[in-house]
């Protein structure tokens, strides 16, 4: 009786003290490429940091990221939570066909800071009073592949917020493309990438972006609606990137049975100057990001306060200014060959006045892009007033 | 520190377990009694002079008692006891509820007066009952007065129970202070018993807490009768299983020390009615109010309406001890009507009714009851407990379809493990395994049953680590105790 009790407790005291041990030893991790983000260290031990408790905060934090066999503890976590029935796993829905859709409900999106960001694209409209300026809120993915959602899972309303938007822009056009996106994604042989039901995919599985076909669609609608015809996808002659892309919602949702994406990318496209915060940069695509987690990168290398695309021998004299979230970045190349100059403002990152900028360059069409959500989530659009 | 961290479980509990192990037996409360305090300080060190302060003064109070009894002046020890119970219930009131005194005669008189805004110490209230407790009994005789200042504070600082009970009383443990002689047997009993607790806060507790915390914070037009029964259940299985969760890993870290603190839960869900339901609930804080509050107030001594007047002290004091708000308030009481009610004649009532009915209605009144703790704002409780009736919201709804699904399994094991199934389920396949290999091979049957059950303890301690590591889910509920 007592000896396996003695080995019973030494092997549980063993157990942990080995887990700590290497933690505290080999814990020197800086970033989890599977989980997206950059992990903690352990601090420097301040005498007034300890006081505050601010040390032991992060010790306690660091000791989590930093403990051994991190990537796979995570993915058993998930497991078990999907092994007793759980249909969600760290805010993501696990979607049919291999498909992962945030989990955004009414609750997570304010409807008055989603209205107070429609009227300051108002008030850009009326700063830009020349241009054509034109609004396109991507639908979130769960909205137009609602049938690959679990079972009763539900998202927020979007109707009543394309339906806000509708009555509250000004002098903006809006540009609804649920309805294009939910049509092609119908299409059976169709021009991009399949999914495991043989429909197009217009978004990622893994990831929250729309895939380069979705981003097609999208500079369609927008070329039609400013009265251009566009060109068809195959005139961009589209090649693979990589197929073997891990989005970001597989990063959050850390499921093993995920299966990659593939990113394609248009390749026919004119040649240009392209500078970001004033750097200039030598082509599109960064393709270094192939080797990276973050493979939606490739476009520009990620995102900046400003990008400025000159063509250098376009047919007209036409400027697009964009204010944008990331999801423009992969629309961007198809609008290049309409344009003289495409300027891209990610206001999550630019420093300077709007207004004052909008002066100094006008431009004949500004483009407002961003995913529903994220527009509605954007806390950084005040300073279209500025 | 809380016991779900990884920085507790592999590094502060190792640490401790080995240092402890190869102390010198004379210097093991010194060492527990710093240890502790390092563990209070990990997460409040400017709060550690309180703790400190409470243990030096209840530490005087009890020699102040025996040195008026060894200069034959017994009648002054009452007031020594009066100093005691109105500093340390002072310190407690001043950190818990000076804010909501404030906020409250602001709210009634509609001048808003200024808060204080102090972070309330963790586990003030359980260390505050603690010290109480060794006070009040040495007043009544019936401990001995601690002379070593070492061994006191070990006991009120004593990390395993420190930030979420058991309650225990001086009078449980005076024994184990001085003389403890702990069993392999029962350190492994410890360490089992400590890995079944943490496995149902983390694995149980936390995965129906974040149904709660989605629910609750559900728009009212996404609201159903449904979904506001659904996140009352998982918070009636959350708290539960979180509590009795921390409890049991508080008795199996005590076991592993060589210390027996007393049980806190006994199946509070398989109670017939609410008065059994009190017997089965956090019942050291049960015990304490009685012996400290119920039975000095005249009990059930006095007559029917002294009775019930002392019910009602007990059980206003019961809410808020919980947490400083109205609903803490309005859930004591609401106990105290409902076992007011049972004892005055529902529960010879009761028994004429079929078993099934006595448990569904204490079910109904238990459920209802934690939906009043969980909802801290009035307001918001008030529209809840309209959503729980079906006031303004429909029955169902697609959200409410969509967790009772997801989350369906989940409740069918939460309501399983209510219940003594799997622990006697563990015990008869056990009982079956040993007898069927112990026909080929006599004792080896034990020892495979032996070897099977700690292969198990390592898979639920496993999962554990990997859900506290991935980062899921995890709070701590008892700031405001």
């Amino acid at each position: 009786m007592k000896k396996k009790d003695i080995i019973f407790v030494v092997c549980f005291a063993a157990a942990l003290a080995i887990g700590g041990i290497v933690t505290v030893t080999a814990g020197h991790r800086e970033y989890s490429d599977n989980e997206n983000r950059y992990l903690i260290q352990f601090p420097k031990l301040v005498p007034e940091d300890v006081m505050t408790g601010e040390v032991q905060q992060e010790l306690t934090d660091a000791f989590n990221d930093q403990f051994p066999g991190r990537d796979w503890l995570t993915a058993l976590s998930t497991t078990v939570k999907k092994g007793i029935g759980m249909k969600d796993v760290g805010g993501v829905y696990l979607g049919k066909d291999h498909y992962y859709f945030e989990k955004i409900m009414n609750q997570n999106i304010s409807r008055t800071d989603y209205f107070q960001n429609l009227r300051f694209v108002n008030r850009l409209a009326s700063l830009s009073k020349d241009a054509e300026v034109t609004a396109l809120l991507v639908p979130s993915p769960g909205q137009i592949l609602k049938d690959k959602l679990p079972e009763h899972a539900s998202l927020y309303d979007a109707d009543a917020m394309y339906k806000t938007a509708k009555e509250t822009l000004q002098n903006v056009k809006l540009v609804d493309i649920r309805k294009d996106m939910k049509e092609v994604r119908k299409q059976q042989k169709g021009a991009g990438v399949q999914d495991s039901s043989g429909e197009t995919q217009v978004y990622y599985r893994t990831d929250h972006h729309w895939t380069q076909y979705g981003a097609y669609v999208g500079y369609k609608a927008y070329t039609e609606s400013v009265g251009r015809k566009a060109a068809s996808y195959k005139n961009f002659d589209i090649k693979e990137f990589s197929d073997a892309f891990y989005g970001t919602l597989y990063s959050k949702a850390l499921d093993s049975d995920a299966v990659p994406d593939t990113i394609e990318l248009p390749e026919n496209l004119p040649e240009a100057e392209i500078t970001c915060d004033g750097k200039e940069i030598d082509a599109v695509y960064d393709t270094a990001k192939k080797n990276e987690k973050d493979k939606y990168a490739v476009y520009f290398g990620g995102n900046y306060g400003e990008v400025d695309i000159r063509m250098k021998n376009p047919d007209n004299d036409r400027t697009l200014v964009i204010f944008k979230d990331s999801f423009a970045n992969s629309m961007v190349p198809f609008l290049m060959k309409d344009y003289a100059q495409i300027r891209m403002i990610d206001l999550r990152y630019f420093k300077r006045s709007v207004s004052k900028y909008m002066e100094e360059n006008p431009a004949d069409e500004v483009l407002v892009l961003y995913e529903m959500s994220s527009f509605a989530q954007a806390d950084k659009l005040n300073k279209l007033m500025k | 520190m809380v016991f779900s961290s990884m920085v507790f479980l592999c590094g502060f509990l190792p640490v401790v377990l080995t240092v402890y192990a190869l102390c010198p037996v004379r210097f093991r409360n010194f060492f527990l009694f710093i240890a502790s305090l390092f563990f209070y300080a990990w997460g409040e060190p400017r709060y550690i002079v309180i703790m400190l302060f409470s243990t030096v003064f209840d530490y005087a109070n009890g020699i102040a008692m025996e040195y008026l009894d060894r200069r034959e002046k017994p009648q002054y020890r009452k007031w020594v006891l009066m100093l005691s119970v109105v500093v340390n219930i002072g310190i407690l009131c001043f950190f818990k509820y000076t804010d909501f005194v404030l906020e409250s005669v602001g709210t009634l008189t509609g001048h808003p007066l200024p808060l204080l805004k102090l972070a309330l110490p963790i586990g003030i209230s359980f260390y505050t009952f603690q010290t109480l407790s060794y006070t009040i009994d040495v007043y009544r005789r019936k401990v001995e007065v601690q002379h070593n200042i070492i061994d006191f504070g070990m006991y009120v600082c004593l990390f395993p129970q420190l930030i979420a009970g058991p309650i225990v009383r001086y009078s449980d443990v005076a024994e184990q202070i001085r003389n403890r002689r702990g069993s392999w047997e029962e350190r492994a009993y410890g360490a089992q018993r400590f890995i079944v607790g943490l496995a149902k806060k983390v694995l149980l507790a936390n995965q129906i807490g974040d149904l709660w915390s989605q629910i609750s914070v559900l728009p009212q037009s996404d609201m159903s009768m449904s979904a506001a029964w659904l996140g009352a259940i998982a918070y009636t299985f959350q708290i539960y299983f979180d509590f009795s969760g921390y409890s049991d890993m508080a008795i199996g870290l005590g076991h592993i020390l060589g210390f027996r603190f007393p049980e806190n839960f006994n199946y509070p869900y398989l109670s017939r009615s609410i008065t059994e339901f009190w017997r089965r609930w956090h019942m050291t804080l049960g015990t304490w109010f009685r012996e400290y509050v119920y039975i000095p107030l005249g009990g059930n001594r006095k007559g029917t309406i002294r009775q019930i007047f002392n019910l009602l002290v007990v059980w206003f004091l019961t809410g808020l001890w919980h947490g400083a708000g109205w609903n803490f308030i309005l859930w004591g009481l609401y106990f105290f009507v409902l076992l007011l009610v049972e004892k005055l004649f529902l529960l010879r009532e009761m028994g004429r009714w079929p078993k099934i009915f006595r448990h569904i209605y204490a079910l109904f009144f238990i459920v209802l009851g934690w939906a009043v703790f969980a909802c801290d704002d009035m307001s918001v409780l008030f529209s809840y407990l309209q959503s729980m009736f079906g006031v303004n919201v429909a029955a169902g709804n697609g959200i409410a379809a969509y967790y009772w699904q997801s989350y369906g399994w989940l409740l069918l094991i939460l309501v399983i493990g209510s219940t003594q199934l799997p622990k006697k389920a563990v015990r008869s396949v056990c009982t079956w395994l040993c007898t069927v290999t112990g026909q080929r091979f006599p004792a080896g049957g034990e020892r495979l049953v032996y070897v099977l059950r700690a292969a198990g303890l390592a898979v639920l301690l496993l999962i554990s680590v990997a859900l506290l590591v991935s980062g899921s889910y995890n709070p701590f509920l008892y700031f405001r105790f």
